[in-house]
């Protein structure tokens, strides 16, 4: 993915992020800055996708205002495995993808949970089942958006060459 | 780069954000967070190797540890009849004082004139376990940490953190909050703990004996006994209850306030803080 075509993905994450704040039940399940940094590992570039996840996910943390670092962690995480399996499959298609962003929302949350028990944090108020299951699907819908946008721009600017 | 290089620069990555979170986090026992997660992480390790040795210092401790469980026991069978005698009358220290309060006139612990309107600007709710929003008056408006958020007579959470010109408020519906609690109507007490269904309004009841009495749709309020909130708002109505502990209730509470309806919230002083030198008496009015 290209640096620009990042940037302007991650202004679209942080309006989004602010526009979900506006309606409580969707920013708690919602993550674009999540989904951009799964839609950077696709390619299969452990570097790009790991420095993405890591602003995308200090982005978060000040924007959450918890502890800085626990969600650049869970980002990081993510990135490098699911960059590993890039790396060795062709993963740059609409259910590859979906099968990442998928995998990527679950792993997030259970880091995030993960890492709240391990500085002994409450971890007691887990939700359940379905409530993982609408976040895994809502960012689904959400990076395959940021998955269109970033892969229609390569053939425009390649035919202008 | 090579997949070495990608994972040193990874490993490097995850030990200095581990480590900046660490420094962030303390122990609710006072120790370090980077100590605590070092113990969490060693413990297994420890206990495999001490394992392998302590077999028989094991069963000789068993033996000594058995021996002494009788005395034990008739001393923790006197310590629970003499804790259920206190509590007993402190229940009744705490009717007697409500009774003298309403007889008095006292006023209640939540005064309004000392309060502020704020608008709520965000929801900073994310992740399974976060829920809090964002006002838009902070410190110049004289907020800090431990303010209490209200909606509509309704306990919504408290100030967590506060700039000069916003604040984060905790809901108490997040997992990190707890409310002490009170029935309405047959005034025993309990622990209010967010977090149950994710992003919902649903919270738990906690230590609610399955000896007492409850229904769904009672009512409960704060009690002021965590010295966090004041007594006698109204936080939620239970919801559904079950008994799989043998213990205790496990009591489903929906609260009162919607954290999704959120618009604005009366902001009101933590608890036992002295009024502004110079504020004229309360008229029931409500600042800005």
């Amino acid at each position: 993915m290209r640096p620009r075509v990042v940037v302007a993905l991650a202004a679209v994450a942080v309006l989004l992020r602010w526009l979900m704040g506006l309606w409580s039940p969707l920013a708690a399940f919602a993550n674009p800055l999540l989904a951009i940094t799964i839609v950077a590992t696709l390619p299969g570039r452990a570097l790009p996708a790991m420095g993405i996840g890591i602003v995308t996910g200090l982005a978060q943390d000040v924007w959450t205002g918890r502890w800085i670092g626990q969600n650049a962690f869970a980002h990081l995480v993510v990135a490098y495995l699911l960059s590993l399996v890039c790396s060795r499959m062709d993963m740059v298609g609409w259910v590859p993808a979906a099968i990442a962003l998928l995998v990527g929302s679950l792993a997030d949350w259970g880091i995030l949970v993960g890492l709240s028990a391990l500085f002994d944090r409450r971890v007691s108020g887990v939700p359940g089942p379905a409530a993982w299951a609408i976040m895994a699907l809502v960012n689904v819908a959400i990076g395959l958006v940021f998955f269109a946008l970033a892969r229609e721009r390569s053939p425009q600017k390649k035919a202008r060459r | 780069m090579s997949e070495r290089q990608s994972f040193f620069v990874f490993l490097v990555s995850a030990l200095v954000l581990l480590a900046a979170m660490a420094l962030q986090v303390r122990h609710s026992g006072g120790e370090t967070a980077l100590g605590h997660a070092f113990r969490v992480v060693t413990a297994p390790v420890v206990e495999g190797v001490s394992g392998a040795g302590g077999s028989v210092l094991g069963a000789w401790r068993g033996y000594a540890e058995l021996r002494g469980a009788r005395a034990e026991r008739d001393q923790l069978r006197a310590r629970v009849r003499a804790l259920e005698a206190d509590r007993v009358a402190w229940q009744e220290a705490l009717r007697e004082n409500e009774r003298l309060r309403s007889q008095l006139g006292l006023r209640q612990a939540v005064d309004p004139s000392r309060g502020v309107v704020a608008r709520v600007v965000s929801d900073l709710s994310a992740g399974p376990l976060q829920r809090a929003i964002m006002i838009d008056k902070g410190r110049s408006s004289g907020i800090g940490p431990g303010w209490v958020a209200i909606q509509g007579g309704a306990l919504v959470g408290r100030v967590v953190d506060a700039t000069p010109g916003s604040a984060k408020v905790l809901l108490i519906v997040d997992s990190d909050s707890g409310v002490a609690v009170r029935h309405q109507a047959d005034r025993f007490n309990g622990v209010l703990r967010g977090g149950n269904r994710g992003p919902s309004r649903l919270a738990r009841l906690e230590y609610v004996p399955r000896d007492q009495a409850v229904a769904v749709g009672d009512t409960l309020v704060s009690s002021g006994l965590d010295g966090l909130y004041p007594p006698g708002i109204l936080v939620g109505h239970i919801r559904e209850i079950s008994g799989e502990s043998p213990l205790t209730w496990k009591i489903s509470v929906q609260v009162a306030a919607e954290p999704s309806l959120l618009e604005e919230v009366l902001l009101v002083p933590p608890v036992g803080s002295p009024p502004p030198v110079g504020s004229p008496p309360p008229a029931g009015g409500v600042g800005p």
